[in-house]
């Protein structure tokens, strides 16, 4: 699988918003490729900057300066222009937000609003229409044609999220980005969604890169898993090794607080603390404040992204932490 | 039921509202001139009548009967479109009216339009371009003309553009001898009305300087309201998600952002016109435009009860009237408030 | 579904938009037809209020009474110095008992051509007795008219009074005929009110309500003095003065008028501009209460009225156009007594002294919306403080004054105020104002109360003959100077402010505006 060559390669991405008091950082050097028919999912805390990744890879917030640089399809979307980005939004990217009614514009039939990815760059109305409603119908809204004329409050959760889902693919992007996407809805309707997204991405579909904090849904849907902690890739591995053993105490935690059939719900651990802000950053590992695993050396110096020597090939797996060596299962032995 | 016929039922339950609400408006203009202290029937005299000749006008004017009787009185003659008859020169107010309000809702009319069509860009760009230079500009630029006194900007103008450039009539609503036929009162149409192109022109350039006057103010104060409704909107997840599909900032503002931000803006402006209507007088008077600022001013001093009534009338009717027009594009714009007030679709 | 957007239609909101953009250089091309005033024929005059109605039932109102003037023709009116004189009356009499008046019209026809005669005289005056509103009050003591044939005629009244025959100048005689034609049910209120029935000089040429009176001359007026009259007069309606002030500068208007003193420096020092004063009957009065507190002692009201500098009233106040006032009447009044006060501060001191009223308090009530009325309220206060007396001053209207008025006890000690003499007749004034009957009336402002006074008022008022009432008049009027009952401040003054060359700009006592008939060009 790494002989192919990645569709989007970030590299060292760094996010930073204005503050009161001089620059934030939100982001610390972050890089991820995604390959084609890849899925890969980040998770981590709420806070952690997932959000904010996938929102800077094609700089929707003006007021986030982005460095580093994101490779995709011939340019580096940091330096790109603002016309070169436009392009690649919508069309080269599609991004799908946590919730689905205020993702839709209130005001606008369903129709219209799934088209304009593609009324944007110039297809006629009348083809624009077509491929919306196929768009629609496949990802299972019924009556499609009809439906197209309403407006999102007239549609249910799933429903609309079907919708947001049909508006980030219309335009057949290379990247499908799915930021939460199940959240804000119930857990019947997650399902039938993970399994459009899933369907999205076989066959010639787009690399996906799956969004979220529910680590139960990562195990049956992603190839690789990314894990964000702080602003930083703290972890990645392929989707078994990282269940099978994780290496980052912090992933161990989250391991942890995914419900499981076979654990009570007061096995269920929490991983204890507070999470990391970037407006009250910490010396060292930024993980250490919670970190059972901590020694001293961690509160000083923090841990770099390295790659671990993995038994089985093209599956190496890195991780950031002083004591990754000791660990198994994301204990020290 | 059609959602067509919802929408007309529901226009037709606010066109009630508005009559309950013009009505109480008649009622509180009522009471309250009836509660001014002073002889309405002294004053409609003159304070050198005798007493025989006042109660002999008290008389004449009804004001000898009661309160009652005089306030069922006014609202029998008020449905029959009678306003009564001014104390000051006992001619039917609504003649009065009819010679000033054309003039009015020209210039009212005409501000109104260039407050929406500057005012609402002009917020529009602010907002597209937030906490930018452009939008820091736009936004002092609108504070200053809402805060410029109507009075000394007309000044201005005047004799400015009028008289040292000499670009456009100084006063007046039409070049004497220039003047249509008058059909609706309002200089501009009749001159279109009666195919008169110059005089048209002549109308226009007459209009020009006061109609730019009364706006600015009202300019100012629908950008900032365009501006801090749409930053609002776009501040939104979906125009987020507008983005994100490639569109353009401009085509988040006009397609998405302001649809969505209409309900304020339309709102305000609907109430903008009973304060342009009561801004007039200034603007009248500078310009020499005859219209009802100055008529209101003169039966308010005067103690012309019934042309007092008649004009306040006129311009809550007018608010009203604006609001309901306001509720219903409200209502034709935004498809939660339609589902709300006329139910989803079927 | 419905579809709510209405369809566009491209063309037509191109249309719309060209023709707006092309709208002032449209007006730009034709707007040559407006400067071929100054040839003699014509004269556009800017004035700060329109009539709210022409109706001559109202031209008790000085601005209805400026258009009414040239529309129509009155029975008797005043000449510029202040003599009676007939203008449809060829002659007219008084009775010696001064209870009718015997009228013989002479040959003059309305602007329709009709003749004007006794039955027209008659249903004027009936139609303001039956309104009761307007110069009614000024001829209220009318009660018939007896016509003897189409020339003569008796005008009974209901008792004696001389006053009524100058009151007769603001009686403008209708043509009967057409007014009964339009009169509805308001004995023709509402069409007089924009309409021309009248056999005057000028015509209504055209009349656009609150913004032009044209007038055009009427040929076939019997004054063969009206003859070379300007042919056109245009009056547009421009509220503020300094719009007047750039219209005339621009040449669209050759003259204004009724602009407030506070204007006009704006027009001082320019050259293009010429102003001319006319006096006018009115002015700047303080009235005392002369029944009640000190302001009931003589002494006190003249250590009032000497302690005031007239002349930095009228210098700085009035921007030195009006006059120091010399009497109770305003100076363009016939049969006036005249004692002009002169400011005398050790005299005023030594009388308050004599009093013995130094370190009272004072009340004055005056109208802020008036500049000068505010500014002199000031000067007068400093100025009373020097003689030993506390003056406070209280904002009110006119309206809430005039209540005040209704008893002796809620009366100010004194009241700042403009007034007019209701005609031109001394009379109305000296009557209404200071007569016991009115005390507690409204009209009399002071509260005066004096026997003396009353007799040689009323004796005038009744007397047949002009002459002797004149002289009446002129003693009631010492009686009032010597009591020190009024301090009469300043004169006003019309200001006419023009761009062109004019004579016979003339004060007549009975029309506060001016008589356009009376103005020639050049
Ligand atoms: N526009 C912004 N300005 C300032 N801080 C922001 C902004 N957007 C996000 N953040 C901060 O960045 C951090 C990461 O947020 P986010 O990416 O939304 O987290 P999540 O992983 O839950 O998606 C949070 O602490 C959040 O407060
Ligand atoms: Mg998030």
């Amino acid at each position: 699988m790494t002989t192919v060559p990645p569709v989007l390669d970030v590299r060292d991405l760094t996010v930073d918003v204005r503050a009161a008091h001089g620059p934030v950082r939100l982001l610390h050097g972050v890089s991820l490729q995604l390959r084609r028919g890849e899925r890969v999912a980040l998770v981590g805390e709420s806070g952690s900057g997932k959000s904010v990744f996938a929102r800077s890879l094609i700089r929707l917030d003006d007021a986030m300066t982005v460095g580093g640089s994101v490779q995709f399809d011939g340019a580096d979307l940091v330096t790109a222009s603002e016309r070169r980005l436009r392009e690649v939004r919508g069309q080269g990217i599609g991004l799908v937000f946590q919730d689905p009614l205020s993702s839709l514009d209130p005001v606008k039939r369903i129709g219209d609003q799934v088209m304009e990815p593609l009324v944007i760059r110039g297809v006629p109305k009348r083809e624009a229409r077509e491929r919306a409603r196929d768009v629609l119908d496949r990802l299972g809204v019924p009556n499609a044609a009809r439906r197209m004329d309403a407006y999102p409050h007239e549609f249910s959760g799933g429903m609309r999220q079907r919708v947001c889902l049909a508006m980030a693919i219309v335009a057949e992007p290379a990247v499908l980005i799915a930021d939460e996407p199940t959240t804000a809805l119930d857990v019947r309707v997650q399902e039938q969604v993970m399994q459009l997204i899933e369907e999205i991405s076989a066959d010639g579909g787009p690399a996906v890169l799956l969004i979220t904090h529910d680590l139960g849904l990562v195990a049956g849907f992603a190839h690789r898993v990314a894990v964000m902690y702080a602003g930083r890739l703290i972890e990645v591995a392929g989707v078994d090794d990282l269940y099978a053993d994780p290496r980052h105490p912090y992933t161990r935690g989250l391991l942890d607080s995914v419900p499981r059939i076979d654990l009570h719900e007061g096995d269920l651990t929490a991983i204890p603390g507070t999470p990391a802000s970037p407006f009250h950053p910490v010396g060292g590992c930024p993980f250490h404040p919670r970190c059972a695993a901590a020694l001293e050396h961690c509160a000083h110096e923090e841990p770099l992204l390295t790659v671990l020597p993995s038994p089985m090939p093209f599956h190496d797996r890195q991780v950031a932490c002083h004591r990754a060596g000791e660990i198994v299962h994301g204990r020290t032995a | 039921m059609s959602v067509d016929q919802r929408v007309a039922t529901y226009a037709a339950k606010r066109a009630l509202a508005c009559a309950f609400i013009v009505w109480g408006i008649a009622t509180l203009v009522f009471l309250m001139i009836k509660a001014i202290p002073g002889d309405e029937a002294q004053s409609a005299a003159g304070i050198t009548a005798t007493p025989a000749q006042v109660e002999q006008v008290r008389h004449r004017l009804g004001l000898d009967h009661s309160l009652p009787v005089q306030y069922v009185d006014y609202l029998g003659r008020l449905a029959h479109g009678d306003l009564g008859t001014s104390i000051v020169s006992f001619r039917p107010v609504r003649e009065e009216l009819t010679e000033r309000i054309p003039a009015s809702v020209e210039l009212v009319g005409s501000a109104m339009l260039l407050d929406v069509l500057v005012g609402v860009p002009l917020g529009m760009l602010a907002a597209a371009r937030f906490r930018r230079t452009t939008d820091n500009v736009v936004r002092w630029v609108a504070i200053l003309a809402s805060a410029v006194p109507l009075f000394w900007l007309g000044l201005m103008l005047q004799s400015f553009v009028g008289l040292k450039l000499d670009l456009l009539p100084l006063s007046g609503s039409q070049t004497i001898g220039k003047e249509s036929p008058r059909v609706t009162g309002m200089a501009t149409v009749d001159a279109l009305l009666a195919g008169n192109l110059s005089g048209f022109g002549d109308a226009v350039a007459h209009l020009v300087l006061p109609a730019v006057t009364l706006s600015i103010p009202f300019i100012g104060f629908v950008s900032r309201i365009t501006r801090s409704s749409i930053v609002g909107t776009l501040q939104s997840d979906f125009a987020s998600v507008v983005r994100a599909k490639g569109a353009s900032e401009s085509r988040i503002v006009v397609r998405h952002a302001l649809p969505n931000s209409l309900g304020p803006i339309v709102t305000f402006a609907a109430l903008q016109f009973g304060w342009m209507f009561s801004a007039t007088v200034l603007v009248e008077s500078i310009f020499g435009r005859p219209g009802v600022g100055s008529y209101l001013a003169d039966s308010v001093t005067q103690k012309d009860t019934f042309a007092v009534l008649g004009l306040v009338l006129f311009i809550g009717t007018v608010v009203a009237v604006a609001s309901a027009v306001a509720d219903m594009i409200q209502l034709l714009v935004d498809p939660r408030i339609r589902a709300a007030q006329v139910g989803a679709p079927a | 579904m419905t579809r709510w957007q209405a369809g566009a239609q491209p063309a037509r909101i191109a249309a719309v938009v060209l023709a707006l953009v092309a709208a002032p250089a449209l007006a730009a091309c034709g707007s040559d037809s407006t400067s071929t005033a100054s040839n003699g024929a014509s004269l556009t005059i800017s004035s700060s209020a329109p009539p709210r109605s022409i109706d001559p039932v109202l031209a008790a109102d000085a601005v209805i009474d400026e258009v009414d003037v040239a529309l129509y023709d009155n029975l008797i009116d005043y000449t510029a110095d202040g003599k009676l004189e007939g203008r449809l009356a060829q002659s007219f009499q008084l009775a010696p008992d001064a209870k009718s008046i015997d009228i013989t019209l002479r040959d003059a026809s309305f602007h329709d051509g009709s003749k004007v005669t006794a039955e027209d005289v008659k249903y004027t005056l009936d139609r303001i007795k039956q309104l009761g509103v307007g110069v009614a009050t000024q001829v209220a003591e009318y009660d018939s008219t007896t016509v003897k044939d189409d020339h003569t005629l008796t005008i009974n009244l209901s008792k004696p009074t001389n006053v009524f025959v100058g009151a007769l100048s603001h009686v403008y005689i209708l043509n009967s005929k057409l007014v009964a034609k339009n009169a509805g049910a308001d004995a023709g209120q509402a069409w007089l009110a924009n309409n021309d029935a009248g056999s005057g000089p000028y015509e209504l040429a055209k009349y656009v309500p609150t913004q032009t009176i044209a007038f055009k001359r009427y040929d076939g007026h019997w004054d063969p003095a009206t003859k070379d009259a300007i042919a056109q007069i245009t009056y547009r309606t421009i509220a503020e003065s300094s719009t007047q002030r750039d219209e005339l500068l621009a040449g669209t208007t050759q003259a204004s008028e009724n602009i407030d003193p506070a204007d006009l420096s704006q027009f001082a020092g320019n050259k293009k501009f010429t102003l001319t004063q006319l006096p006018k009957a009115s002015g700047t009065y303080v009235i005392f209460n002369t029944q009640k507190g000190i302001t009931a002692n003589p002494k006190v009201r003249e250590a009032i009225r000497l302690s005031y500098d007239y002349q930095a009233h009228l210098d700085h106040l009035l921007g030195g156009y009006g006059n120091i006032a010399t009497g109770p009447l305003p100076s363009i009044m016939p049969c006036r007594a005249e004692s002009a006060p002169a400011m005398d501060l050790a005299k005023a001191k030594q009388l308050v002294d004599e009093a013995g009223v130094s370190g009272s308090s004072l009340k004055m009530v005056f109208q802020p919306i008036f500049g000068e009325q505010q500014d002199a309220a000031t000067a007068l206060q400093s100025n009373l403080k020097q003689i030993g007396i506390n003056l406070k001053l209280q904002a009110t209207t006119y309206t809430d004054y005039l209540k005040d008025l209704k008893s002796v006890d809620s009366t100010p000690d004194m009241a700042l105020i403009f007034d007019n003499p209701p005609t031109a007749d001394p009379g109305s004034m000296l009557f209404t104002r200071y007569d016991s009957q009115f005390v507690g009336s409204s009209t009399n402002f002071s509260q005066y109360k004096n026997p003396a006074f009353d007799a040689l008022v009323e004796k005038a008022i009744t007397s047949g003959d002009q002459e002797q009432a004149c002289d009446l008049y002129k003693q009631a009027q010492d009686i009032l100077i010597k009591d020190s009952v009024v301090m009469y401040m300043a004169d006003h003054a019309t200001v006419v402010v023009s761009t062109v060359k004019f004579t016979g700009l003339k004060q007549f006592p009975a029309h506060v505006g001016w008589v356009p008939q009376s103005l020639r060009l050049g």
